[in-house]
């Protein structure tokens, strides 16, 4: 018996029953794009943390003002506000105390830019120096950064989102070109690169915190946030309490006022995305593990009436000469390419997912033929382990019995 | 032509007995037969009379109590179920009442599959295939399935089937059971040629008219041989 004749009759007898066949792959074609999805997701979630870690950059400790529990209002008068002399203090705790530099950041509402002819509001106006560009990792498509000595010259030069500079000047023309903020005239240097989606931050602008203070904001406006680059990953906990010392001792609080600023370690807020990330996957493996099983089930209760319908084709097969393994391997195969036609199509519903979802998301929830080798072995795999008991039963009917059998 | 060397069946002292609702049947009683190569026997008897059995001990698809059983000189008692496949693959071609066909596949490909469990080669199987659907007559119809086919066609497929292989001996069970008057004719007339041609065959039957056909008529009752008897058909014979 050649194995070619062998998977002809298999596939001969699923196409004479094709709606039992097509019924009983049901569950194989769940569980393996759920497979294919596990992977995807896997590689999206992936991608997702890894771009944000790029876009908030890797050492960083955001300082925000008011305290942690300053969300209800606060009392007495004044909201705490950041400035300066902050960010001087923070410096002051220098390389001893994990901090490698502080940054202030501007944030003016409501930035109107214009060519003239086009304008549109910036989704977000930042004013930072130079450093802070590069302690965020922000990239560039066109140009480049604005530099340190942008920053002392009070340069008027900015760097546009790839979304806002499109809108503005085109696609591709917006470097060395002159706009306006809020009235005063700047000079494109650079375009940043588009991040992903759910940053939307691609119709932003940045220019030197110095440029923006003067022209923008005005000199009293107080700092939005202040960036602040640590020397090392854990200093981003080590430096958090130097760090907390220098700020109150600038802004003289009393021993007995808590903190009226908050430190966030962004990338730390990761972690938590991070395990819902996991506990999708758990979810997604569940049901994975799931529905190949009770598909496996289908498969093996499917082959058993199979087994059952087939008992006087199995009599004289045996009459005629079949042994045993014959039959085994006959039947086997028959539940095998049963699970593996309900695994492709459950590859190809699973990739069709992956594709919606890389276009809904922005996250490239990429399967590779790896994923793609191992659904295949799984479907191979269901196949044998539930396809064996049955195959197992045909082969060790009597001829005998199996001939009477009507 | 008893007597003579290397009979194809030899059975000594079969018995046979089975459990039926806490009763013991005996089935066999102790049979004796030879079946010598080229011989046209019957085997004759009222329901009950155990010929069933017999045919599935002759035919190695049951097995015996007691007793010995030599198949074209082979000790085929304590064989294992696999061994007894084979066994049968070789030495014997089956012919049903209900011609036991492979429903979802051709006149060709139910020909070849005992070659398929012999595990012939393609070209050979087809080859030899064709050559068997010839000599029944079948040249026409290889390819097309047992419910494309009639009666009396369907049982010559199954008799290509049976010969095929080139078996120690055809073993048919009620071959024209299922049959109209003409083509069991036909199907007599079919197993006479093949036993003219050389062939031993050994038709289970309770229709007189295949009986005739036979050299031989071993009459069963109760289990045991009452009677074995040349025919009319012998004498014919030169």
């Amino acid at each position: 018996m050649t194995a070619f004749s062998v998977l002809r009759m298999a596939l001969r007898s699923i196409r004479a029953s094709r709606t039992r066949s097509m019924l009983t792959m049901l569950g194989i074609v769940i569980g393996v794009s759920s497979v294919i999805l596990l992977v995807a997701a896997g590689h999206a979630t992936s991608a997702a943390v890894e771009s944000k870690l790029e876009a908030l950059g890797t050492n960083v400790l955001t300082i925000y003002p008011g305290g942690d529990d300053s969300f209800g209002g606060f009392e007495g008068g004044d909201e705490p506000q950041l400035g300066a002399r902050d960010v001087d203090a923070i410096r002051a705790v220098g390389a001893a105390g994990g901090v490698a530099a502080a940054y202030p950041v501007l944030s003016p509402s409501s930035v109107t830019l214009s060519t003239g002819t086009r304008s549109l509001t910036a989704g977000e106006f930042s004013g930072a120096p130079a450093g802070y560009l590069r302690t965020t990792n922000v990239r560039f498509s066109q140009g480049a950064a604005y530099t340190s000595a942008d920053d002392s010259a009070r340069a008027r030069v900015i760097v546009l989102g790839s979304t806002a500079a499109t809108r503005l000047f085109g696609p591709g023309r917006a470097v060395g070109r002159s706009l306006t903020a809020n009235g005063v005239r700047f000079r494109v240097v650079g375009v940043m690169r588009p991040r992903g989606a759910q940053l939307g931050d691609n119709t932003a602008a940045m220019a030197p915190y110095t440029a923006t203070r003067d022209n923008i904001a005005g000199p009293t406006a107080p700092l939005a946030s202040i960036a602040v680059q640590t020397t090392t990953r854990t200093a981003t906990r080590t430096a958090r309490a130097p760090i907390a010392a220098a700020l109150r001792a600038s802004r003289r609080l009393p021993a007995d006022k808590a903190n009226d600023f908050s430190l966030f370690d962004q990338a730390e807020l990761l972690g938590t995305t991070d395990t819902i990330a996991k506990v999708l996957r758990l979810v997604l493996a569940g049901v994975a593990a799931t529905s190949l099983f009770v598909g496996g089930m289908g498969v093996m209760n499917i082959m058993l009436v199979t087994v059952v319908e087939r008992t006087r084709e199995i009599g004289i097969r045996k009459a005629i000469g079949a042994r045993k393994q014959h039959i085994v391997a006959q039947f086997l195969t028959e539940a095998v390419v049963l699970c593996l036609s309900g695994g492709v199509a459950g590859i190809v519903l699973g990739l069709t997912a992956a594709a919606i979802a890389t276009a809904a998301t922005g996250y490239a929830a990429t399967v590779g033929p790896g994923a793609i080798a191992l659904a295949l072995g799984v479907s191979v795999a269901v196949g044998m382990f539930f396809g064996y008991y049955p195959a197992n039963r045909a082969a060790s009917l009597q001829p005998i019995d199996a001939l009477r059998h009507d | 032509m008893n007597g003579g060397p290397n009979p194809v069946v030899d059975l000594h002292d079969v018995r046979r007995r089975y459990e039926l609702g806490g009763e013991t049947v005996h089935a066999l009683r102790g049979v004796s037969l030879r079946v010598d190569r080229g011989e046209y026997v019957a085997i004759m008897g009222p329901s009950g009379s155990g010929k069933s059995t017999l045919m599935n001990i002759v035919g190695c698809l049951d097995r015996a109590d007691a007793g010995r059983y030599l198949l074209d000189g082979t000790d085929v008692l304590d064989r294992t179920e696999d061994e007894l496949a084979t066994i049968r693959n070789r030495k014997i071609g089956f012919v049903f009442q209900q011609f036991n066909l492979v429903t979802r596949a051709s006149a060709l490909e139910n020909v070849e599959l005992p070659l398929a469990y012999a595990a012939a080669g393609r070209r050979d199987r087809r080859r030899r295939a064709e050559d068997a659907l010839r000599t029944v007559g079948l040249a026409q119809r290889m390819d097309h399935l047992p419910s494309e086919l009639s009666g009396g066609q369907q049982q010559r497929v199954a008799i290509a089937r049976a010969i095929v292989t080139n078996p120690a001996m055809i073993l048919a069970d009620e071959p024209t059971g299922a049959l109209d008057a003409s083509t069991t004719a036909d199907v007599t007339a079919l197993l006479q040629e093949l036993n003219d041609a050389g062939r031993t065959v050994v038709v289970i039957t309770h229709d007189d008219e295949v009986g005739e056909g036979a050299q031989r008529i071993v009459s069963l009752r109760d289990g045991a041989i009452a009677d074995d008897r040349a025919t009319v058909a012998v004498a014919r014979q030169p």
